[in-house]
């Protein structure tokens, strides 16, 4: 353990270097895109002299090398900017809108699993029976089916029809269930695959006779000695997925009027608010970086046999 | 004659041996813990059917270690999987038989009946106990797993306890350090000697081992069937011990069960098996036999190759290699039955007289080789 506790102190450090990389491609892309975040805030009708007012104040007319200082320390002081837009701290506009989307993509990545294992495992034990075959196709479906799709038809059968649902917003307990499972629908689909493709190979493994040799019933035999042995690769896709639920979770927000991180990112790209933008990067990649963290610890406790 | 049965199967051995009771008699005293009556295990492949097991029938004795000898493929794992029906299935499938244990037919039991026998009244030794064993679970859980299943009531702590007890039993120095690794963090005979403790954890009345030593190195194969050997006998289990090494056989096992191409084709206590087989096939395993006199590690090998068990030969499947069959049409047409040669021993062969004189054949050939090879 002292061996993995070195690896994450390590993997830690390590990360900070990756953090400024990613502030300093963010800031030099900003940049490199077209478009003026004063002329935008200036409005159409503005004049040269109004626009380059506006600049100023943004301090966008210094160098890039001050302008990124200025950014860098600010960050490295807890202090992200000002929203170009809002004239308020970046940091509280994110932090308004960070938890939302840390729910949805938590709950979407819960259901997604339990129900993807369950299914996987079943299609396994089950092999080429017509199970196999309905969860291989429902799969296919989840894999395949555009999420802005999915979600309009969920909110037209469950809120419209049926009445049983929020169509939108976040106001109600209720409200997470259609987006949850419009996103949850794609990582539904690959964990079921992978874990029906590792227990697959872990199932004609000696051991599992041996468990079996033991008198242990058959639940007992597929998950303590066959699941637990499969879930390597099970709980790299789901924590990939996790990552790709906090970025991808654009298109359900957008569909669900869900007030997450990723309309704020999409809407603050649009308005070419730096600030915003810049700092919502960063948080994502130090979300990455931490979940990265807490999977190499989770290898380790699900097989002994990695050791950092 | 009960004076026989009652003590350890190795004096057991030399009382049947220097006494002249015939070793018929003396198992005739106690009725067998295990009888296989004509089992039949097929595996259906894409190349065709196997037929892996066919008309296998046999009893072991409680008390006793029963040898099970043959090639590769010969259906020695396919049968001991079958007593507790592990095999699986798809492809595998029994298509016939009866496998009685105390005279409950095994194959006709309801899932959850047997269940309660495995590992509990049958306890099963593995031929690799590196993928044999769960390589995410501390070894000492997997003893404790096995105490537990057939004990509800144990507590983790007692489980704890007598694993580690067992543990001890099979020669694992600091059990209590051992108890919480994990296999791969032991030795390849460590790990046999914790299958073993796994298999005689609930003391079972019959032990399996199938080839229990062939993964492990030269030099701990004899420890460890020592271990095995302790370990049946505290638990007075009587054994199953499959193995290629007849070696191993001449030393461990009390009788022997020849099988080829999927049948038994000679059984009879071990003096017998070296001294008097009475089937071409053990005349020929016999004669390959490395003596350790001399500098000659295989004198004379069966010549040909095993049969294909998707389509064995007519009649005596051992005819195409047989030396003894000398191209006769009854050997080719008739399947040959186990017939009954006296004092327990069977053969299934046409010409089972004729064996005794070419053994000594055999061994003039030999005694011929070994004075050219010692020259
Ligand atoms: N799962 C399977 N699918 C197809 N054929 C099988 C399967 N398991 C065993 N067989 C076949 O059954 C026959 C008997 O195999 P078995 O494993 O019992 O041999 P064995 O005597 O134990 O040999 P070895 O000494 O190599 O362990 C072989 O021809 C083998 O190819
Ligand atoms: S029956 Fe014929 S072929 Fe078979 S072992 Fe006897 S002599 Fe050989
Ligand atoms: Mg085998």
């Amino acid at each position: 353990m002292t061996g993995t506790a070195a690896h994450i102190v390590r993997t830690l450090l390590l990360s900070l270097i990756t953090l400024l990389g990613v502030s300093v491609l963010i800031f030099l892309m900003l940049r490199v895109l077209p478009g003026d975040p004063a002329r935008v805030l200036a409005g159409l009708n503005a004049s040269e002299e109004q626009v380059a007012q506006i600049r100023q104040q943004l301090g966008l007319d210094e160098s890039l090398l001050s302008q990124y200082w200025h950014f860098i320390s600010g960050v490295v002081q807890g202090d992200l900017g000002e929203s170009a837009r809002t004239s308020r701290p970046a940091s509280a506009e994110i932090a308004v809108r960070l938890p939302a989307t840390l729910i949805l993509a938590f709950v979407a990545t819960v259901v997604g699993s339990l129900v993807g294992v369950t299914a996987g495992v079943l299609a396994a034990v089950r092999r080429n029976t017509v199970l196999d075959h309905v969860v291989s196709s429902v799969a296919m479906m989840g894999v395949s089916m555009p999420v802005y799709w999915l979600g309009l038809l969920l909110i037209l059968l469950f809120a419209v029809t049926l009445g049983w649902l929020p169509a939108a917003g976040s106001g109600q307990p209720l409200s997470i269930v259609l987006p949850a499972v419009t996103l949850a629908a794609f990582s539904t689909a690959l964990v079921s695959r992978m874990t029906r493709a590792s227990m697959l190979e872990v199932l004609g493994q000696d051991f599992m006779r041996t468990a079996e040799a033991k008198g242990a019933p058959p639940r007992t035999v597929i998950i303590k000695h066959g699941l637990r042995n499969a879930f390597i690769p099970i709980l790299t896709v789901i924590s990939l997925q996790f990552g790709a639920l906090l970025g991808g979770a654009v298109l359900t927000e957008t569909v669900f009027g869900w007030p997450g991180i990723g309309r704020l990112l999409v809407d603050s790209i649009g308005a070419r608010d730096f600030a915003v933008v810049q700092g919502i990067v960063l948080v994502y990649a130090a979300v990455f970086i931490l979940l990265n963290v807490v999977v190499d610890v989770l290898y380790v406790v699900v097989d002994p046999r990695i050791r950092y | 004659m009960t004076e026989v049965t009652e003590t350890s199967p190795i004096a057991r051995r030399y009382a049947l041996a220097f006494s002249n009771r015939s070793v018929e008699e003396a198992l005739f005293v106690s009725s067998p813990v295990l009888s296989i009556r004509g089992l039949t295990t097929e595996f259906v492949t894409p190349a065709g059917v196997v037929k892996a097991v066919s008309d296998v029938s046999w009893d072991l004795h409680p008390g006793e270690t029963l040898g099970v000898v043959g090639e590769s493929g010969s259906g020695k794992s396919v049968t001991a999987m079958s007593i507790l029906r592990l095999i699986q299935s798809p492809p595998g499938r029994i298509v016939a038989g009866e496998i009685l244990f105390e005279g409950r037919d095994l194959l006709k039991m309801p899932a959850k009946e047997l269940r309660q026998l495995r590992g509990s009244e049958i306890g099963m030794i593995f031929q690799d106990p590196m993928t044999s064993l769960n390589p995410v679970l501390a070894v000492g859980q997997q003893i404790a797993e096995a105490l537990r299943l057939h004990d509800r009531r144990m507590s983790r702590d007692k489980a704890r306890a007598r694993a580690i007890e067992l543990l001890t039993m099979v020669g694992v120095p600091n059990p209590e350090g051992r108890f919480d690794q994990y296999p791969h963090e032991h030795s390849g005979g460590m790990r046999q000697r914790a299958m073993i403790a796994m298999a005689i954890a609930n003391d079972p009345k019959v032990l399996i081992a199938d080839e229990p030593t062939t993964a492990l190195d030269v030099t701990i194969q004899a420890q460890v069937l020592d271990v095995l050997r302790t370990a049946s006998e505290r638990t007075n289990a009587a054994t199953i011990l499959i193995t290629h090494d007849l070696g191993v056989i001449a030393e461990h096992a009390d009788r022997v069960i020849v099988m080829y191409g999927g049948k038994v084709v000679e059984v009879a206590d071990v003096f017998s098996i070296f001294s008097a087989p009475r089937h071409p096939y053990t005349l020929g395993l016999m004669s390959s036999l490395p003596r350790l006199d001399v500098d000659l590690q295989r004198l004379d090998p069966i010549p040909g190759a095993p049969p294909n068990p998707i389509n064995l030969p007519t009649g005596c499947s051992f005819h195409p290699r047989c030396r003894v069959s000398k191209g006769r049409d009854l050997c080719r047409t008739q399947v040959p039955p186990l017939y009954d040669i006296g004092g327990g021993q069977q053969a299934a062969c046409h010409f089972s007289e004729e064996v005794p004189a070419e053994m000594a054949v055999v061994s003039r050939e030999m005694g011929a080789r070994l004075g050219s090879a010692g020259a």
